[in-house]
């Protein structure tokens, strides 16, 4: 996107102005995003602080990018990933597809939402069963409306990986839920 | 038109029109979704659930509160400033009978800069323009490493930022006044009272206040004072007491910035580097201009951000825009805007001059 390019550019320059604009505009995106990797909200934070100010440090000799919130994102993501093998180092190192903890975390933002409970409930549990690569691809695309090829640099992959795990995710999950709902209904009918 | 016959849920989902339409349809994408199903009977299961599920997902809550996400920006900002860099985020609340009215003052600090300055000018220090004690006087320091707030008579609030140092008379409504003097830095919530107007002193800088919001912020050279609403009139100190000859005296509007030099004792205008949206929009498309002659977005900037924008407009006539902007800052908007028509801006005298050899 050539607005992103550009407001990097400046950002590059030291523009304390669009630093700020930056950290406004995609804060939150990272905080939701970090949520589901690090239930420590303060650890989370420190690690959105520590990227943000890496980033200031370091503005000058920064490489261009047009797409701002993939660039944090992947950033972000890589930071805790380190920051868990730190952490964990002695006790053994976590594989990065158990990185996606989510157990109350996709349920609890549904049943916020305006939807039938029933219907949240079903697609909570679903998502659930996924792995989680899956559930994160899923939260990439539809949560935070990531194109595939951001989705490809936030998780380092190539863009027809994306497209086919995206595919195969939602097969998978169409596959589940319509198990779920055929049981739903069986078991109504046989009340 | 695409193969809808083997679509499933999964397909749906993936599909970018359909999930425009599902979370946004216009009457447009309505017909022909809806005419879809029309065509397919055995889709419209899956296209519920496809459209019931992006719904869902789309409204994700966030667990960050405003507040949090404040604290956090500041939090960044703080660590990553340095002393010659500053950069103030700043809020404002503005209520039925006061009027925010916010101003940030930076006393210079450098050492040798303030010795430099006091041999120079020894007028332009902070003491030089308290006034003699004849009135009862009162001081507040703040010599905690928080803000402090203080409450001046008026019902006006004064948030003081570490070192920041207020003074002003006992009884405080005098000469139909209210008079402050400063040095450091501060945050001030002034209350409505255009029988007596508000006046802060700073550094050589007179601030009166006509019923708005503004910031102040003063180093060793300059200060600058920065409008957020309303209107606000500045003068150089030396002027004060020479009714006829105020040349110096500026008055700014929203997002109109004046810097004063005390060197040299002159004000001139300009724009904030980061002007604040003073209203939204008029229409619901807002920043998104497609094929909009550019009268029409200028005059959507104008209104939006109250800058002026001078421009030659028989030359532009045929210029138009087709671009997708929101709420990037206001030079973003302008970069890109020129950058599309091939035209360049200079900022001059508080307003922005776009310069142009027209379109095609």
């Amino acid at each position: 996107m050539e607005k992103d390019l550009l407001l990097w550019q400046k950002f590059k320059n030291g523009d304390r102005a669009v630093f700020e604009w930056i950290i406004r505009e995609h804060y939150r995106t990272l905080f939701d995003y970090g949520k589901k990797f690090l239930s420590d909200r303060d650890a989370l934070t420190d690690c959105i602080h520590d990227l943000f100010t890496s980033l200031w440090e370091r503005h000058s000799f920064l490489g261009s990018t047009d797409q701002i919130k993939p660039y944090l994102l992947k950033s972000l993501r890589n930071r805790i990933i380190k920051e868990k093998q730190r952490s964990n180092h002695f006790i053994f190192m976590e594989q990065e597809d158990e990185l996606f903890l989510n157990e109350e975390d996709i349920e609890s933002k549904i049943i916020t939402s305006e939807y039938t409970e029933e219907k949240k409930k079903q697609i909570g549990y679903v998502l659930h069963t996924l792995t989680p690569r899956q559930q994160e691809i899923i939260y990439l695309k539809f949560y935070e409306n990531l194109t595939n090829d951001q989705i490809a640099t936030v998780l380092a992959i190539s863009r027809p990986a994306v497209a086919n795990l995206l595919h195969a995710t939602l097969r998978l999950f169409r596959e589940k839920w319509e198990t779920l709902l055929h049981t739903v209904v069986l078991f109504i009918a046989s009340c | 038109m695409k193969n809808y016959e083997n679509y499933k849920l999964e397909d749906f989902l993936l599909d970018e029109r359909f999930r425009i339409w599902a979370v946004q349809p216009e009457p447009a994408s309505d017909d022909f979704w809806t005419e879809l199903g029309k065509h397919y009977p055995d889709k419209r299961m899956a296209m519920q659930q496809a459209r019931e599920l992006l719904l869902t997902w789309n409204q994700t809550g966030s667990e960050l509160t405003e507040g949090d996400l404040e604290k956090q920006v500041t939090r960044i900002l703080h660590s990553t400033e340095t002393s010659s860099n500053r950069a103030y985020a700043f809020k404002f609340t503005q209520t039925w009978i006061s009027i925010a009215a916010l101003f940030i003052i930076l006393i210079g600090l450098g050492w040798t800069v303030s010795r430099k300055m006091q041999y120079k000018q020894p007028a332009s220090g902070y003491s030089q323009y308290v006034p003699e004690a004849t009135v009862p006087m009162k001081e507040v320091v703040n010599k905690s490493g928080r803000k402090r707030k203080v409450s001046l008579p008026d019902g006006s609030v004064v948030s003081l930022s570490p070192a920041g140092r207020i003074r002003y008379a006992a009884q405080f409504i005098s000469n139909r006044k209210r008079e402050v003097y400063l040095s450091g830095e501060a945050f001030f919530d002034v209350k409505k009272d255009a029988s007596n107007p508000f006046f802060v002193y700073a550094h050589g800088l007179v601030t009166r206040v006509v019923g708005t919001s503004f910031l102040v912020k003063t180093t060793a050279s300059k200060v600058e004072v920065l409008v957020h609403s309303g209107r606000v009139s500045v003068l150089a100190m030396k002027d004060m007491d020479n009714q006829r000859d105020r040349n110096t005296e500026l008055l700014l509007t929203p997002n109109q910035q004046a810097i004063f030099s005390t060197r040299d004792n002159l004000i001139s205008k300009s724009i904030s580097s980061m002007p604040l949206e003073l209203i939204k929009p008029e229409s619901q498309s807002g920043f998104v201009f497609r094929d909009q002659p550019i009268h029409k977005v200028f005059a959507t900037l104008e209104k939006v951000y109250g800058i002026p924008i001078v421009y030659d407009s028989l030359l532009m006539e045929k210029c138009a825009l087709h671009v997708e902007l929101s709420n990037e800052p206001f030079f973003t908007k302008l970069d890109i805007i020129s950058q599309t028509i091939g035209a360049s801006y200079r900022i001059s005298d508080g307003q922005v001059v776009v310069s142009s050899e027209g379109c095609e």
